[in-house]
């Protein structure tokens, strides 16, 4: 997707509907594993989809942000590993479930969209830096 | 993919002084998600976890880990019985030790993140930058995630 569809698609409709379409694309596979498989979380299905989605969605434009400005997929391949590392594997393994825990954290929480949200925001109001396309 | 719609889980019930606690495994039939199965989980359960759990005077969760300290992985069938988190620090005292380390909990809380953060991100680059060509069906059936991380879920 970010090696082919994301530059391509830049060419032809621009930063901000290339984010959108990378993000709904990208929230759309995810669900298959949300609903069929056990990629989920203690929350109910519509929240968790509901928060998964928005963080999907805001943080597709740090994702093609990255992918334009630098040209070479490692990029987001590397900010996706961070993302499943440091979320999966040590935010959520190092906190203390106090009972509403889950309803905040991990990828199907509020405060992850939230964040996201403002990277998304932030690198949005930066597009116009990505003019080249790769 | 397709739905699964009838599958067999299981599920423990523990009785104890009246009270009665359940735990559900949460392994599949098949071994795609991770090497433990429902049937491998109800072999280590009654042969193993359970009896070293009879007649056990067990106060709290974190007493559970030393019980199993015998038994070798099958974390699922495990966690049917309950266990602890990085944030119960009787939990790590003993996994400290089980890993033959001599520092605080707190150190090794340390270790553990600086480990995850680097050799666990290049292990995350493979199926991240496979995920980002396009390749997820691959990834997908090796997908291993919050219930398989180290101290939970």
């Amino acid at each position: 997707m970010a090696g082919f569809l994301v530059p391509e698609l830049f060419k032809v409709i621009g930063f901000t509907g290339t984010a959108l379409i990378r993000g709904v694309v990208w929230n759309c596979w995810h669900y298959l594993l949300l609903n069929w498989g056990d990629y989920n979380s203690g929350t109910p299905t519509w929240y968790g989809l509901t928060c998964f989605t928005v963080m999907v969605i805001s943080i597709s434009f740090v994702f093609e942000w990255m992918r334009l400005k630098s040209g070479s997929l490692w990029t987001v391949a590397i900010l996706h590993a961070s993302h499943n590392c440091y979320v999966q594997g040590i935010f959520t393994t190092l906190t203390r479930d106090t009972g509403k825990t889950a309803w905040f954290i991990d990828e199907f929480g509020a405060i992850l969209p939230l964040v996201a949200l403002g990277f998304g925001i932030y690198f949005w109001s930066r597009r116009n830096e990505v003019t080249r396309t790769p | 993919m397709e739905r699964c719609r009838i599958a067999a889980f299981l599920l423990v019930e523990v009785v104890a002084d009246g009270a009665i606690g359940w735990g559900e495994v949460t392994a599949l039939e098949t071994p795609g998600y991770n090497s433990e199965t429902t049937d491998t989980a109800w072999y280590m359960i009654s042969e193993f976890i359970a009896p070293a759990l009879i007649n056990q005077n067990l106060s709290a969760a974190p007493e559970f880990a030393p019980l199993m300290s015998t038994i070798r992985g099958r974390e699922m069938a495990k966690r049917s019985l309950g266990l602890g988190s990085f944030t119960n620090r009787e939990f790590m005292n003993q996994l400290v030790s089980l890993m033959g380390l001599h520092v605080s909990p707190f150190v090794f809380t340390i270790l553990y993140v600086l480990l995850a953060g680097s050799f666990g991100l290049v292990k995350s680059t493979a199926p991240a930058l496979g995920e980002e060509i396009g390749w997820r069906a691959s990834w997908s059936r090796n997908f291993s995630r919050s219930s398989d991380s180290l101290a939970q879920p």
